[in-house]
């Protein structure tokens, strides 16, 4: 009796983390992804330094097309380089899609952590405000913010993640609701653990799967928002950004195609990206989904 | 006994319930006491009010809905049903422990059960670190956990259900309480893991002194650990004493229902083989009225039963509430 006998070892005995980036690597759309945003974060990060210029200095002959000698990319109406362009306005898109996403994943987790642990009359009061977030028309209510506040970038992300936290709240809510009835929760309490402890390292980590995949798409959505704005003329004008450089040759689409095509597909290749690693994110997390594979 | 300190005593304790159909009370005037190095037991069936005390001591009792309405709980000279949420968070834990039924879910999936043993000893002993990591694994040792080194870097799906309830045991442990409250803590496990976590609690207890609240269902439980033994039904305690002399002499009808519904193996007579049942079931906490809560169950009901709660009755170190049963105790 005094010596039990030792269970069967598991397999492969390593950490969650570990085994979830292993079943990341292995599918090759996830991986696609990761590259083609490592790429674009490098160009992004890098390209400036290495090739100094101003992206909203005359180049070249308004309307150069591209495939030429003097602008690879072209030129937009007014002489600016669209390559320069896209290798410098891609600090600001990534910065504001990243602190907007940011910014909306804290508030609603934050909220939802509040409102699902908590329960009553806390959640009841919390969501009511989450509601009131979500039925507003979120491009107009951030089109209002920055119009109210100077067009800075950190405006432009605070407009952004504040009209975008409450999809974030309500799967936070719904993973607290759900985690704060288990056993471990209460032999959290048990041990003297504060409700601040409980809250954020008991129950947090264990709701951090979804909440991963969730914060990645908010990225893609957060770009696509600030060009949105750039696009609506209500970007920071001082700062070159993809969205700006489309906002900026709308008006010459037709004649000038390249103008808007190239920021676009840059746009459009970013957000991709994040979207194939939330996939991946998702397999790689979700146990439920990774056994269907 | 009659002389013993007690180091946690429970008076008078109740438990309200708010609900939408009105206020129930789920414990009405609790009285249990444990000694250091003793074991009390606490039997009922789902619903008594067993886990409810249990909580109601750690003050975890969930609160709204919940309230301890009246009553001490005493422990160590203090009541705990006075003290301010910070000085609970220090006795949790570091004084008075608790272990749950289900070990499958009481340990967090996502940290090593290292971390949670060391989580515990950050807590209420200021170790970390090495010293933390060492002490864990002595913890662990302490609960015979085979190879504790390696165990200690494993999670929790890693270990089989009869090792994480030493797991919870060893982190119950880490700070030497005076007092451990074990919730069934076999029920979710099979007989032989069963038959050697009770073992494990036993040289636990007697090593270091400590007092166990043992909540159960299961009466050999009760009459293999147990010193004393309080019988719950209906939020109330209707019989206390010493485990043998409660087993073998039950006073109160509903004991000796208990009693009665261990089957005898070993009786000569078929029909003593045979299972017997208490009929009925537990009233529901909305439905409570004036007088003894087991008076529709019981063979022996009579017009005071019906109209007022039966008072303690006590005799010695022998504690009965039932109004048929002051007179025959002695």
């Amino acid at each position: 009796m005094s010596a039990p006998p030792s269970s069967p070892r598991a397999p492969d005995a390593q950490s969650p983390t570990r085994e979830a980036a292993q079943v990341f690597l292995r599918r090759p759309a996830a991986l696609a992804g990761l590259v083609l945003f490592a790429l674009i974060v490098g160009l992004s990060l890098l390209g400036p330094v290495l090739y100094e210029a101003d992206p909203f200095d005359i180049a070249s002959a308004p309307l150069t097309p591209p495939w030429s000698s003097e602008a690879w990319l072209g030129s937009d109406q007014q002489g600016r380089d669209v390559l320069t362009g896209l290798v410098y306005g891609g600090r600001a898109t990534l910065a504001v899609g990243a602190t907007a996403a940011g910014i909306a994943v804290l508030i609603g987790v934050t909220v939802g952590a509040l409102a699902g642990y908590f329960g009553g009359v806390v959640d009841e009061m919390l969501m009511r405000i989450a509601e009131f977030f979500q039925v507003l028309p979120a491009l107009l209510f951030a089109m209002v913010l920055a119009t109210l506040f100077s067009p800075s970038l950190v405006v432009i992300s605070l407009a952004i993640g504040v009209v975008s936290w409450p999809p974030t709240a309500r799967l936070t809510r719904a993973e607290f609701l759900k985690l704060r009835e288990l056993d471990f929760v209460a032999a959290e309490r048990v041990i003297g653990a504060s409700t601040g402890r409980i809250l954020w390292k008991a129950i947090l980590p264990n709701a951090l799967p979804p909440l991963i995949v969730s914060a990645t798409f908010a990225i893609g959505t957060a770009i696509l928002f600030e060009a949105s704005l750039s696009f609506l003329g209500l970007g920071d004008p001082n700062r070159m950004s993809w969205g700006l450089m489309i906002g900026a040759g709308r008006s010459y689409m037709l004649t000038c195609w390249w103008a808007v095509t190239f920021p676009g597909l840059m746009i459009f290749l970013a957000v991709l990206a994040i979207s194939l690693i939330g996939d991946g994110l998702n397999d790689a997390l979700n146990p439920k989904l990774r056994e269907r594979r | 006994m009659a002389d013993r300190v007690p180091l946690l005593s429970v008076e008078g304790l109740c438990v309200d319930f708010e609900g939408t159909r009105g206020i129930a009370r789920v414990l009405s005037g609790v009285s249990l006491s444990v000694a250091a190095g003793e074991t009390l037991g606490i039997v009922g069936e789902s619903g008594s009010g067993k886990s409810m005390t249990a909580l109601a001591i750690l003050r975890l009792v969930p609160d709204p809905p919940g309230r301890i309405s009246r009553g001490r709980i005493v422990f160590a000279g203090e009541d705990l049903a006075g003290v301010s949420p910070q000085r609970m968070r220090e006795i949790r834990g570091n004084k008075i422990s608790m272990i749950f039924q289900e070990p499958m879910t009481s340990l967090n999936p996502v940290f090593t059960v290292g971390a949670q043993i060391c989580e515990t000893l950050a807590l209420h002993l200021g170790l970390r670190g090495e010293a933390a990591r060492r002490r864990a694994v002595e913890l662990l040792k302490d609960v015979r956990i085979p190879a504790a080194e390696e165990r200690f870097g494993e999670y929790p799906h890693q270990l089989s259900g009869g090792m994480r309830q030493r797991v919870m045991i060893a982190m119950a442990m880490a700070c030497e309480p005076a007092l451990l409250i074990a919730d069934e803590p076999t029920t979710a496990l099979d007989v032989t893991v069963q038959a050697q976590i009770f073992d494990l609690l036993r040289d636990i207890q007697r090593s270091r002194g400590m007092g166990l609240i043992l909540i159960t269902h299961d009466m050999g439980a009760i009459a293999e650990m147990a010193d004393r033994v309080a019988v719950m039904y209906g939020g109330r305690v209707v019989e206390e004493g010493a485990t043998r002399d409660v087993l073998e002499r039950p006073q109160h009808p509903y004991t000796r229902g208990l009693v009665a519904c261990v089957p005898d193996l070993d009786a000569e007579f078929p029909e003593r083989r045979a299972l017997t049942e208490i009929p009925g079931l537990v009233p529901s906490i909305w439905e409570l009225q004036e007088g003894c809560p087991f008076a529709d169950r019981c063979a022996e009901t009579m017009l005071s039963c019906r109209t007022a709660m039966p008072p303690d009755a006590r005799v010695a170190d022998r504690r009965v509430a039932c109004w048929q049963r002051p007179e025959r105790v002695a």
